[in-house]
């Protein structure tokens, strides 16, 4: 993928000195130049490849709901040019990004961890100014001098930790662009202001758009990244504060009426919240996976599967792990649920290893009892048969 | 111009980075042996023996000891010297679906097998990559001491997987810890 991202840009370096004076798609007189429509040739390919990776969340009712956020935030003039469109991406990492040609990609890391509409809203409009200002065409553009086409790449292919080297290894040229290397400080602080206005058009609570950053600083210092990627990679992460807390104080002041819609956006977004618990937990990410689980805890209080997260955290967890409280997750999903299996095979374990073989058989035959076709029965009848 | 030529030709040979292979393989440093399908080719590389037959893309036959208390790639969960094989299995599950150029992971199987008397797990899983090629994969492996020992073949799901699974077995059968190693 990364010879295919230079020599990408190489063509586009040598083809485009073109102006980075292009207005919005909103504005009279607005046209779509080549090298632009290119961009979204590539956008829809590189969009295929995404679609069918099995990465897509594939929940109608969420996907819909988000798009009803974007139906709030879209003016008539945008509508006319770029059809917007939401994808919700399994994956844990607090991210979101755009294609030029109005696709926009939430992963689940994102709507787990906020915390209402209004701050999605700040997350939608912003990467849909992104489209509409036409920041793709405009950044590939402004690569006019080989030390930026070579910064640039630099950033783009570099060893980029935070789970950002995986998502650039599944993404083409455009997409790694928008996801991963992020556009220039300007357009970024153009995307923060216009995006702004739009979610307090639509009637959001501005005051909550600057607390999304609290979440991206949690998992930038858990994740020991230096440089924040979400919206990009500059201006930096405290600047962007400062720059939202300004916005608000400049010019929405005095808006106290908007809405955080809390409760509809819970409602929606709560079986992502543990989904992106798993994804967590998958990737050894113990403490975020914690705090998923707990976080969907409070929307639902008896759910057998946020208790065996629960037992497997604390099961699996190398340096504060506890057997005796993962047990007891592992009996509380059973007490909830004592048709669902994978407790009854955790604690087979469990005891098997300890030796307590009488407890290990009643688990594990349970578990077969529930669970004919798992993938894993052949395990358990050997453990079965050493017992 | 002759002795240049000669010379070329031994540099061309001695650093080429594919050799033929066949029979008994042994990796002294790693502990281990296996027996290796005739006419195959090795990668000369110093991490891993990996053979194929038509091109690693095609097929691959991957024999490696990984210590246990190195981070795994696309997990920061870790593998245990106390682990179960099933729980070993499950750990390289979540490495290998957590890898991004893994697309729709699918386990097919997970079961216990024994190799040269270690108790052991095999993974039969398919997968896609971004280009859309389908492949399949089998990932064998046990735990010994600080050492994961796997035994693995992935071939395109058309044609190349069923032709070569057979060798595979062969290889996977004929793996032996040497003594040092037990």
């Amino acid at each position: 993928m990364r010879g295919g991202v230079l020599i990408f840009f190489i063509l586009l370096f040598c083809s485009s000195c073109a102006t980075t004076n292009l207005k919005p798609v909103t504005e009279d007189g607005f046209s779509f130049k080549d090298d632009e429509k290119r961009l979204w040739v590539r956008s829809d390919e590189e969009q295929d490849v995404l679609n069918q990776s099995g990465l897509i969340y594939q929940d109608q009712s969420v996907t819909e709901y988000l798009n009803t956020i974007v139906a709030k935030l879209c003016q008539e003039e945008m509508d006319e040019h770029i059809a917007f469109k939401i994808y919700v991406l399994k994956d844990p990492h607090f991210n979101a990004f755009a294609f030029p040609n109005g696709a926009i990609y939430v992963h689940t890391g994102i709507l787990a961890r906020a915390e209402n509409e209004a701050q999605i809203a700040t997350l939608l409009a912003h990467e849909m100014t992104h489209c509409t200002h036409r920041h793709a065409v405009k950044n590939i553009r402004s690569i006019k001098n080989t030390t930026a086409l070579l910064a640039t790449l630099q950033v783009t292919t570099a060893g980029l930790g935070g789970g950002l080297d995986a998502l650039a290894n599944v993404l083409g040229t455009v997409g790694t662009m928008a996801a991963v290397s992020g556009y220039s400080k300007n357009l970024e602080s153009e995307a923060d202001k216009e995006g702004l206005g739009l979610m307090v058009k639509a009637g959001y609570d501005p005051n909550e758009a600057p607390k999304l950053f609290l979440h991206i600083k949690e998992e930038l210092e858990e994740e020991d990244i230096n440089e924040p990627f979400f919206f990009g990679s500059h201006p930096r992460l405290n600047e962007r504060i400062k720059n939202y807390e300004r916005l608000i104080n400049q010019e929405y002041q005095n808006n106290t009426k908007g809405t955080k819609n809390t409760e509809t956006f819970l409602k929606y977004i709560q079986e992502i919240i543990l989904e992106n618990a798993e994804l967590d937990l998958r990737l050894g990410r113990y403490e975020f996976a914690e705090k998923g689980v707990e976080k969907y805890l409070q929307l639902n209080q008896n759910n057998h599967k946020a208790y065996y997260l629960l037992g497997e955290i604390y099961n699996r967890e190398l340096e504060n792990g506890d057997i005796d409280r993962s047990i007891s997750y592992y009996q509380k999903s059973i007490s909830i649920n004592s048709s669902y299996p994978d407790p009854y095979r955790e604690l087979g374990l469990i005891y098997y290893k300890q030796e307590k073989k009488t407890l290990a058989k009643q688990y594990f035959e349970e578990y077969l009892n529930l669970s004919t076709e798992a993938q894993d029965v052949e395990y358990i009848k050997f453990y079965l048969q050493q017992i | 111009m002759k002795r240049c030529c000669v010379l070329i030709l031994i540099l061309l040979v001695s650093c080429a980075p594919w050799m033929k292979v066949g029979g008994v393989y042994k990796n002294t440093k790693e502990q281990y042996s296996v027996d290796l399908p005739q006419d195959w080719m090795k990668f000369n590389s110093n991490e891993q023996l990996l053979v194929s037959r038509d091109g690693p893309l095609l097929q691959n036959i991957i024999v490696e000891r990984v210590d246990i208390n190195e981070e795994l790639e696309h997990t920061k969960k870790k593998l245990q010297k106390s682990m179960l094989p099933q729980e070993a299995s499950e750990v390289i599950i979540d490495n290998i679906s957590s890898d991004s150029e893994v697309l729709n992971f699918n386990i097919i199987e997970n079961i216990p097998i024994t190799i040269d008397l270690y108790p052991g797990f095999k993974i039969f899983f398919t997968y896609n990559n971004k280009d859309g090629l389908n492949f399949r994969s089998i990932y064998c492996g046990f735990l010994s001491g600080d050492w994961l020992y796997t035994i693995k073949y992935t071939a395109a799901d058309r044609h190349y997987f069923q032709n070569d699974v057979a060798e595979f077995e062969h290889v996977l059968n004929s793996f032996r810890l040497l003594s040092e190693g037990k």
